[in-house]
């Protein structure tokens, strides 16, 4: 991260912020969409974040913290929005150029349905842990730190929350959906 | 039995292959808020600056607080006060008529490429869907813009409500083939408002209401087409995509709901296509899609004029 953007951003450069802005925005909304299981409520939770982030910039100590910092922030947001109703508005959403607006690069439908149905039971504290962790590939004692809790404790909700994906994919096993048996 | 391993590695894979959007429009929202949204100014610096200080310095200052509020105290006793008849400068600046705020009303939309967020007044309202000036006419309160191409009646977190999408760019050229996986039709359909009226009529998984009916919007020809989302969809509403404008920048237009209906005029203007839906729940109140089919009722189109 460009300590000297955040630094200009602070001051209230509204060029730099777009460009702060600019490089983390996409990943924001990766993160939240798979913590939120929910794009529209992922796209508020973003948007929220990221002009959150702009009001209190200049309350941020140290520009080298930018990047932990604004996660924070994000994941704050998420947790707001996760306790929001569903909204009732059309909406349109960007889709990705020369790509099927949803990958299939899972093995078996069955996986992605009993994850899912097991992610969602799992509270916004565990999510969180699991996607930083298993998506952004950080190493647990950063998540820790983003998170701002103990590194125990980042290991306790991955564990707890790991074994509860376990569970429902082991849950499937014994349980075979209809598509499964065909 | 999953092992640990085992585990990991089909999360990691779920995560990885979940669709990625662009967060593009929520960016361009962002940085237009920018001008209106202050920054908080920082306060952590005054903490550091006293606890860097000499003991001497923080001493001195402690004191001068003290003697601040000693003279605030002394100005703020009833004996300090003006007498009557002495004029009262605080009193009479309170005294002075005050400016009421003002009221952040509604309005009829000036000549712009869509009305800006924001409630939308009774009234005469101006879009430009395709580089086609649509004008159109509201006559109950309670319409919303969302600034770019959604006009919404009724409060976003209850399902009684309505809403509108003006596809202000260009017209949608295609339909999903598949919506729950977002797989495109190919070939995409001829690009004409019957072509595209019978595609929509023949969206996969949802039910024909009306249509597709030849119609007159704005004295122009147009395809009218309902169609309904059921409940057996196969996947979560915002997962079930609709259709897509590809070139302008690749939107797609997905379900707000199970059991929602949703209108969709497609109107050819000289050439120019233009593409309106009109959506309403299962809950919404009936006299909300007949406000839906009057506004399309009361549209007019001027060309005479470019866009902005």
């Amino acid at each position: 991260m460009d300590t000297d953007l955040v630094v200009r951003a602070q001051r209230g450069d509204k060029a730099a912020y777009a460009d702060l802005a600019f490089g983390i925005a996409d990943r924001f909304l990766a993160v939240a969409r798979r913590i939120l299981r929910d794009i529209d409520l992922a796209e508020d939770a973003t948007q929220q974040s990221l002009l959150s982030i702009w009001q209190d910039l200049p309350q941020l100590r140290d520009p080298a913290r930018f990047e932990a910092w604004s996660y924070r922030i994000l994941l704050r947001a998420c947790y707001a929005e996760g306790r929001k109703q569903r909204r009732w508005a059309p909406n349109l959403r960007l889709l990705p150029a020369d790509e099927p607006a949803r990958g299939d690069g899972m093995s078996s439908v069955v996986d992605r349905d009993q994850l899912e149905s097991g992610f969602r039971r799992l509270s916004f504290d565990h999510r969180a842990v699991v996607v930083l962790h298993h998506y952004l590939d950080l190493p647990i004692d950063r998540v820790a730190d983003l998170l701002g809790i103990p590194v125990g404790t980042a290991h306790s909700r991955l564990h707890y929350a790991m074994r509860g994906l376990r569970a429902a994919l082991d849950a499937d096993e014994r349980h075979p959906t209809q598509e499964a048996a065909r | 039995m999953s092992t640990d391993r085992d585990t990991t590695r089909i999360v990691r894979s779920w995560l990885t292959t979940d669709e990625n959007e662009s967060a593009d429009r929520i960016l361009g929202t962002v940085l237009d808020r920018l001008d209106t949204t202050p920054q908080r100014r920082a306060t952590w610096w005054l903490a550091r600056r006293f606890s860097d200080m000499h003991t001497f310095a923080k001493v001195a200052i402690a004191a001068a607080a003290v003697v601040a509020l000693l003279l605030v105290g002394i100005v703020l006793l009833p004996g300090s006060r003006p007498s009557v008849g002495e004029p009262d400068a605080s009193a009479s600046a309170s005294a002075l008529p005050s400016v009421p705020p003002t009221p952040s009303e509604p309005s009829p939309t000036p000549d712009a490429a869509f009305p800006p967020t924001g409630e939308l007044a009774i009234g005469t309202h101006r879009v430009t869907l395709s580089g086609v000036r649509v004008i159109f006419d509201l006559t109950t309160d309670g319409w919303v813009s969302n600034g770019s191409f959604g006009i919404d009646k009724g409060r976003p977190e209850a399902p009684e409500s309505a809403g509108f999408i003006f596809w202000s760019l260009s017209a949608p050229d295609t339909v999903f083939a598949d919506p729950c996986t977002g797989v495109p039709l190919s070939p995409a359909p001829e690009p004409s408002i019957a072509a595209l009226a019978a595609a929509v009529a023949s969206l996969p998984g949802t039910e024909l209401v009306i249509g597709p009916t030849e119609v007159t919007v704005g004295g122009y020809p147009a395809q009218h087409v309902a169609i309904m989302v059921p409940d057996d969809i196969g996947c979560e509403p915002n997962e079930f995509y609709l259709w897509e404008d590809t070139d302008n920048p690749g939107q797609a237009r997905y379900a707000t709901d199970k059991g929602s209906t949703i209108h969709t005029w497609i109107i050819d203007v000289d050439g120019r296509l233009v593409w309106i839906d009109g959506e309403t729940y299962a809950a919404s109140d009936p006299a909300a899609e007949r406000e839906i089919l009057e506004i399309i009722g009361s549209i007019r189109f001027r060309q005479d004029q470019g866009p902005g």
